[in-house]
């Protein structure tokens, strides 16, 4: 960036399906795929537009939102963890189950370290209590087990099912 | 080789909804071992995952630093679980341990006691004691058990070899991990009180399910007329017995280290008096050094400050010096990166939190009198048998 005379504040995103959103090195710097676009030589922050196929312009500006907020609020006072607490639920409240898992892949795909330990606690949050069948299909497994073996499973591990909601 | 492995496993993705296995890994990593033990029958690539080495270590590292402790008593069978946020709960063990009862005394006549040795890895090593031989003719009384609450898998331990040796030997019992592979380990010091036998140790490995002898180098130990515990502190992979003798100036700490299974001797913090106050334990990731009373103790009573010293380059360092609790009698734990204490009030029946920065007391409800041992406690899904 030393090479350019008048060096550009923000990086340049182009997701698949939106405008170019800008970011600050900042937020750049924790997206480890776009870390490595930045350090290939051919990358000129003035004009270098990253392109983005695997990730929607929706995606894109939850992950950015979701630094902003906690570069901004990394104190440990009370009240700041409670306003965090209050920020990560109202995040997660928008998120059904297929956008919550899209934005994991987007994540996944950016390689955003923190969001993606955020995305994946909040996975198991929401299976933690569930039942098997839930998680099947929360998962798309298709069970391969015979039904005996899976009862057999069941009668060994019987405490393990109490209190969950059932099938 | 991991970068390869995952993208090979992305193909089992059916749609854009389905994630990639090294996602799902890293979720389940993060349930509780009760979530995982059912979620075993989602299907048999699951099962399999939760019992391979690196899973188990990954759902170990993410929930290792919970501050989760558990109370084990010595009169009656009986485990309490201290969360965080102060909830006590306990241990139901009725199931497994028919043995005893509810309120966990003993009801089988063959059983005299038991003893719980250690906590390694979310398992806890205790050593039952029978009123009559295991095996008649075999002069044993006692049996080790490996025990997962998590997972309420029991294993028992297959009985060391012995060797002749007279009548009165001193045993030093560790137990702990490899801290690379967490492979459980038992070791066992047996010297001969009459120095008639040249002392021996023996390890046992869960791996294998087998002891083995192990060379020691002399030993600059001197068990006799000395007090200590027989079981020791854990701590980073490494086995800690505090030694000390009444009338001599003995200030040594013999040390096990798991990971190359050989012992060597650590002297003891210059402030420290000997071994019933003091503690070895892990703080900040480090290896600590708990020193209560000093040796002014006994013109100064209790008010005495609390040391931690830390072990670097073997050496003990002071890093942390609290004022003095008035009232603290004994001391058991630390926490919550040694913000809190747990320990006894003087002449109090329960355990309560010291806390250091407001010097302020909690009442935990429980009886610290039958109380034998606190042990960080990590919930694991390890399995005892392979």
């Amino acid at each position: 960036m030393a090479k350019t005379p008048e060096p550009k504040r923000t990086i340049s995103l182009k997701p698949c399906d939106g405008d170019v959103i800008e970011v600050s090195p900042m937020i750049a710097k924790q997206m480890q795929t776009i870390q490595s676009f930045i350090e290939d030589d051919s990358f000129i922050a003035t004009t270098t537009i990253i392109p983005l196929p695997n990730v929607t312009a929706f995606q894109l500006s939850k992950i950015i939102d979701y630094l902003n907020y906690h570069s901004n609020s990394k104190a440990v006072a009370d009240n700041v963890k409670e306003s965090t607490k209050k920020f990560d639920e109202e995040f997660l409240k928008e998120l059904e189950h297929d956008k919550l898992k899209e934005l994991l892949h987007a994540a996944n795909y950016l390689n955003v370290k923190e969001v993606l330990d955020f995305l994946c606690q909040a996975v198991a949050d929401l299976i933690q209590d569930k039942s098997v069948k839930f998680v099947r299909k929360f998962f798309g497994v298709v069970n391969d087990y015979s039904v005996e073996e899976e009862e057999d499973i069941r009668r060994t591990h019987a405490w393990a099912f109490e209190g969950v909601e059932e099938d | 080789m991991e970068e390869v492995k995952g993208r090979r496993k992305v193909k089992r993705m059916r749609g854009r909804t389905e994630l990639a296995e090294d996602l799902v890994e890293n979720i389940l990593a993060r349930l509780s071992v009760k979530s995982l033990m059912r979620f075993k029958c989602v299907d048999r690539s699951w099962n399999v995952l939760f019992k391979t080495p690196t899973f188990v270590n990954n759902h170990l590292q993410i929930h290792r630093n919970q501050d989760i402790l558990m109370f084990s008593h010595t009169h009656n069978f009986r485990w309490e679980v201290l969360n965080k946020n102060y909830s006590l709960s306990r241990i139901d063990t009725r199931d497994l341990f028919p043995e005893f009862d509810s309120e966990g005394y003993h009801c089988d006549d063959n059983i005299h006691s038991f003893n719980t040795q250690g906590h390694c890895n979310g398992v806890f090593c205790i050593c039952v004691f029978y009123n009559h031989e295991i095996i008649p003719g075999e002069g044993r009384y006692h049996e080790l058990i490996l025990w997962n609450p998590a997972t309420r898998e029991v294993k028992v331990v297959p009985p060391p070899p012995m060797s002749s040796r007279s009548h009165r030997y001193n045993l030093f019992f560790g137990f702990g991990a490899d801290p690379n592979s967490n492979d459980l380990k038992i070791v066992n010091l047996i010297i001969d009180d009459e120095n008639s036998h040249p002392p021996y140790s023996v390890l046992y490995n869960l791996i294998t399910n087998s002891w083995t002898l192990i060379t020691i180098d002399p030993l600059p130990v001197d068990a006799t007329d000395s007090t200590y515990d027989m079981k020791g502190f854990l701590a980073k992979g490494v086995c800690y017995w505090i030694i000390s003798q009444s009338y001599k100036n003995y200030r040594d700490i013999l040390c096990f280290d798991f990971h190359n299974n050989q012992f060597h001797i650590l002297k003891r913090p210059p402030t420290s008096i000997g071994y019933n106050h003091d503690f070895i334990t892990e703080v900040n990731d480090s290896t600590a050094y708990v020193v209560h009373y000093g040796d002014s103790y006994y013109h100064t009573g209790y008010s005495r400050n609390v040391e931690i010293w830390i072990l670097e380059n073997d050496r003990w360092t002071k890093k942390y010096t609290f004022p003095p609790f008035e009232v603290l009698d004994g001391l058991y734990a630390i926490w919550k990166d040694g913000a809190e204490f747990i320990g006894v009030v003087v002449q109090a029946a329960n355990f309560e939190v010291f806390n250091s920065d407001s010097q302020s007391i909690r009442d935990l409800r429980v009886r610290s009198l039958t109380t034998d041992v606190l042990y960080k406690y990590v919930e694991s899904i390890a399995s005892l048998s392979f």
